[in-house]
């Protein structure tokens, strides 16, 4: 009895460590570029082309990313995506946040039909939107400013958020609304008391999905901007490689300035990120 | 802050009867700035680029006239337009599928009582937080055959003698693409559907745990049917992103070796961008939408979305 | 009384917007130099501009070369180009062909004429009898090579394609060394660039007199045979997806030897791979049996936006950036990389006393015979607007592709690669 009880217990375990093993090897896999990235950014140029290659920098060096902060506009670079995708973030999620909760309460039957709409939206391939996109803000005299890349980030963020939300707002229930409404309260202030708070974790969400969005957007940004001080992040690195000579040390080095920021944030929100995903659209 | 509405009695008489007004139509208010932007989004260059496909417009030339079907003929007879119609079809179905079973895979690895859960979850997202540019130029470097790390890692091993080229031969580029791709976006699969799992009662577990359920019955009653839902959806969303995702393959490959890995949107963009065709690309486009209509439709029916979405 | 203090409102407002404008006049000038000690150097001369003229603002733009086609593009269909830019001859000829930019002859005249500059690139950018552009320097590619490399095999620098061959299959051991780049990446034009150096030597050309395409003539097939033995013998095999920025890298790494590049290698040997600066060399591209001396050249330009509003002031900037003291400090920004296309410092001991192009006089050399000898790809026989379609489209590279991957006889490839291009270039030719 008691010897079967522990090669059952042990045969848990063994399964258990497995699947364990298992975990441990996504998370490497999901990891390991960035290991690689950070470590080559800290190596020396000579040490950076070497094979056999090393995994941890023989000397670290400071370097690139002194290069990179000092001779290259990448501060600036920086400040202006964070300050579009910011931007992008707030416009987006009030916007969608106003639609969502207006679809859902006031034209339910409109809301199959955007629905749809959005879909359709989302489908059309980008390449094709820019030089429409580019010919518009021309006519508003918005090219090469941070807020005409911010309206067309907006433009595209807007329909993935306005749908998430519907979907959060669904599963709100009306009766709490209808309570504040009989005692008094206007449609405004039960959307800002009592709504909004109660779907904090779907804002969040819908915020996140808009924020690294605009944050990693390529396209619209090397098309619609050219100044240096309104180009993003991800125009810049692509100025970084091509040319003459291609910076693979400086642009290891800003890659992870990039992405460390984005990464803390994501530490920062990891919880409410799972809870937006559990009660959103997404169940 | 004092809303416009009508529970501040101290306000003004107008003030507050406008306040009332608005109040009143707030439903309609809020719309608004969404429909202008769809009304923005959609309808203008959507119909501009359809319009523009009927034409010969060049991107070189002002003027340009109109052409009817040309566009489409060209295209469509164009071989190395099938050729990329097969490359995308692969391209999407090969990233989407493994996509589809690590994240599952994952979620239900992640979805047990587990130290760490968090730390776990953190490390899992860490790719989401890469840009496109930054994907593409990591991976050349991890798997460059020359002072790859990979291609190091395997010879150590001894599974290779000579370094492979991942990026650079007809036959692995499109798996090593594909590789890539399944690397960026199975985080988002795991994450929506862990949430999905962990939204599942314990209670309907151990209803099936006492009919005597085996794991692929569990699977199969319990799971699957509260997370169909969720894959459904992520299925419509990724799909449009990697059939339509440009920067990704070409910064990683260019569309090469050859027209091993060109999908629609690199054709699309070599036409109209290097070629000036901007009339034969936007009918390219014209194409690729009609693919993902098709696509969505198919998902929608598969997955019965549309019930689901009327609840 | 009410019209007229609408009158009197109105031409206030257009006093108004007259002086507002007047006080702040904007010049756009596009630059395609992504280096941080480029664009630093442009920056302050921008900015010693502005403070000699109160009221001008300069918005520099920086392009990288590989965003250029779409952004010249893009602002040409939106009919707003910028008023001075950057770029290299093959883009100044294509963009002078639709209109885009405006003809330079009187910014000749006002640097002090043609005696002013070297001659050959200027001429080469005279297109139907007008001065298409400026050229800001020039360069070549060469033949680069570790000298210490070939002591260790005794061998001497390849003059011909036999010992180029011979020298590069003696110095391959893969997977750890390789003799010889051969880039067929995609993403640029290394693959046309090589075809086209070693199709020159062979004595061929891409284009005839009447610019019609020769692509299908023996010596590209020769020449595009060298190439793929060349590629399959002593190539890193992942060449086939290389682009400029991959040569220096592969080759600071110590896993090749021979590559074509420009004097930028220099600066780039000395700053990135020290221990390989005492070994680094070069010569001009090998010769085959019958062959001649030939070279890839290409010049660097300035352009005047054609639908500026300001030409006057302009013509003022692009003008200062031919300003000795800022030319000099200018090229000497990438020593042997950047070659002077005014007369007065070409012919200046300034400029040839930097201790780089003294300490790597032979490069240096071999760089500015490549300029005397070479062309742009495609120009043998003079200017033309439809080079791009050649080299920016990734057709000469997807042949090679193709070549080497699925075994084509390179006959029928180059056959095919003709009839491909010569659509392209006469749908080009019939839009006018």
């Amino acid at each position: 009895m008691t010897r079967s009880r522990r090669v059952y217990r042990l045969l848990r375990m063994g399964q258990k460590a497995v699947l364990n093993l298992l975990v441990v090897l996504l998370a490497v896999f999901a990891v390991f570029p960035l290991f690689w990235l950070v470590t080559s950014s800290l190596k020396l140029p000579a040490e950076l082309y070497k094979f056999p290659v090393t995994f941890i920098p023989q000397t670290v060096s400071w370097k690139f990313y002194e290069t990179v902060l000092t001779l290259t506009y990448f501060p600036r670079y920086f400040t202006n995506s964070l300050l579009v995708a910011l931007g992008t973030t707030v416009a987006t999620t009030a916007m969608a946040a106003m639609g969502a909760y207006s679809i859902v309460r006031y034209h339910h039957w409109l809301s199959s039909l955007l629905a749809r709409a959005i879909l359709f939206a989302y489908l059309f391939p980008r390449i094709l939107l820019v030089i429409p996109f580019f010919i518009l803000l021309l006519q508003i005299g918005l090219v090469n400013t941070r807020t005409g890349l911010t309206i067309s980030h907006v433009v595209f963020t807007l329909p993935f958020a306005l749908w998430f939300l519907v979907g959060y707002f669904k599963t709100i229930p009306r009766e709490i609304e209808d309570a504040a409404r009989i005692d008094g309260a206007s449609n405004i202030t039960i959307f800002l008391r009592i709504v909004l708070p109660l779907s904090r974790p779907g804002l969040v969400a819908a915020a996140i999905f808009t924020f690294i969005n605009s944050w990693n957007e390529f396209l619209f940004a090397l098309v619609l901007t050219t100044a240096k001080d309104v180009q993003t992040i991800s125009v810049g690195l692509y100025g970084l490689v091509g040319g003459e000579t291609m910076e693979w040390g400086q642009m290891l080095a800003s890659s992870t300035l990039v992405i460390l920021p984005v990464l803390f944030f994501f530490l920062l929100i990891q919880r409410n990120l799972a809870e937006g995903l559990t009660g959103g659209a997404i169940r | 802050m004092a809303p416009p509405g009508g529970i501040t009695p101290k306000q003004n008489g107008l003030l507050r009867r406008m306040g009332q007004y608005l109040d009143a139509r707030l439903g309609f208010l809020f719309i608004l700035p969404v429909l202008l932007v769809v009304a923005y989004l959609l309808i203008y260059p959507v119909v501009t680029s359809f319009y523009i496909s009927l034409t010969d417009r060049n991107l070189l030339r002002r003027g340009y006239s109109f052409v009817g079907l040309e566009n489409y003929r060209q295209v469509l007879t164009d071989r190395e337009m099938w050729e990329t119609l097969l490359n995308t079809g692969a391209w999407t179905i090969g990233s989407l599928t493994f996509q589809l079973l690590l994240g599952l895979g994952g979620a239900l690895l992640l979805n047990r009582r587990m130290t760490l859960l968090w730390l776990w979850r953190m490390l899992i997202i860490v790719p989401w937080a890469f840009p496109p540019i930054v994907i593409a130029f990591v991976w050349r470097w991890i798997l460059n055959d020359l002072y790859g790390v990979l291609n190091y890692l395997l010879m150590v091993a001894r599974l290779v003698d000579v370094p492979l080229l991942f990026l650079g031969s007809r036959t692995l580029a499109m798996p090593t693409a594909i590789g890539v791709n399944t690397w960026f976006g199975f985080p988002f699969f795991l994450l929506a559907i862990l949430a999905a799992l962990q939204a599942i009662p314990d209670t309907d577990y151990e209803a099936a745990r006492i009919e005597g359920a085996s794991g692929w019955q569990l699977f199969q009653h319990v799971i699957f049917p509260r997370i169909r839902f969720t894959i459904g959806i992520i299925l419509v969303l990724r799909t449009m992103w990697v059939v339509n995702s440009f920067d990704f393959i070409f910064l990683l490959t260019g569309g090469g070796p050859g027209t091993a890995t060109q999908t629609l949107p690199v054709f699309a963009y070599f036409t109209g961008w290097r070629r000036y065709f901007l009339g034969r690309a936007s009918a390219i486009c014209v194409v690729l939408l009609g693919v993902l209509v098709l696509s969505s439709w198919f998902y929608f029916r598969l997955f019965q979305l549309s019930q689901v979405e009327e609840e | 009384m009410r019209r007229f203090v609408i009158g009197v409102t109105g031409l206030l407002l257009v006093t108004i917007a007259l002086a507002a404008t007047a006080w702040a006049q904007e010049l756009v000038f596009w630059h395609t130099f992504t280096q941080p000690e480029r664009i630093k150097a442009l920056e302050e001369q921008a900015r010693k501009f502005e403070a000699k003229r109160p009221g001008v603002k300069i918005s520099i733009e920086v392009v990288p070369w590989q965003a250029y086609p779409e952004k010249w593009t893009t602002s040409f269909a939106a009919g707003r180009m910028p008023d001075v830019t950057a770029g290299n001859i093959n883009f100044a000829l294509a963009m002078y062909d639709v209109g885009a930019i405006d003809r330079v002859d009187d910014v000749v005249q006002k640097l002090g004429g043609e005696k002013a500059f070297v001659g050959k690139p200027l001429e080469m950018l005279r297109y139907k009898g007008a001065q298409v552009a400026l050229p800001f320097y020039s360069h070549a590619r060469v033949l680069l090579f570790r000298k210490d490399w070939l002591e260790e095999k005794g061998l001497k620098p390849p003059r011909t394609w036999d010992e180029l061959m011979k020298a590069a299959v003696a110095m391959t051991q893969p997977p750890n060394r390789y003799g010889m780049i051969v880039p067929f990446g995609k993403q640029d034009y290394m693959g046309t660039l090589w075809l086209y150096i070693f199709t020159r030597t062979a004595r061929g050309q891409l284009l005839d007199k009447n610019m019609n395409l020769t692509f299908n003539s023996p010596e590209v097939i020769r020449a595009a045979k060298f190439l793929v033995e060349l590629y399959k013998k002593a190539s890193p095999p992942g060449s086939i997806n290389f682009q400029t920025g991959d040569l220096q890298k592969t080759f600071s790494a110590e896993r090749v030897n021979f590559f074509f590049e420009t004097g930028f290698n220099i600066t780039w040997t000395v700053n990135q791979a020290p221990h390989l600066a005492p070994h680094l060399s070069a010569i001009t591209a090998p010769i085959p049996e019958g062959g001649q001396e030939a070279a890839m050249s290409d010049y660097v330009v300035m352009m005047l936006g054609k639908l500026t509003k300001q030409r006057a002031l302009a013509t003022e900037f692009l003008a200062s950036l031919f300003e000795k003291e800022f030319y000099v400090k200018f090229l000497h920004l990438v020593p042997g990389g950047m070659m002077p296309t005014m007369t007065e410092v070409a012919n200046s001991k300034e400029f040839w006393a930097h201790p780089l192009i003294v300490r790597y006089r032979p490069i240096v050399e071999a760089v500015m015979r490549g300029i005397e000898i070479g062309t742009p790809i495609a120009m043998e026989n003079g200017p033309n607007p439809y080079t791009h379609y050649i080299q920016n489209l990734g057709i000469v590279e997807q042949m090679f592709q193709d070549i080497v991957q699925t075994n084509r006889p390179v006959e029928q490839a180059v056959a095919e690669t003709h009839d491909k291009l010569a659509k392209i270039i006469a749908e080009a030719k019939a839009k006018k």
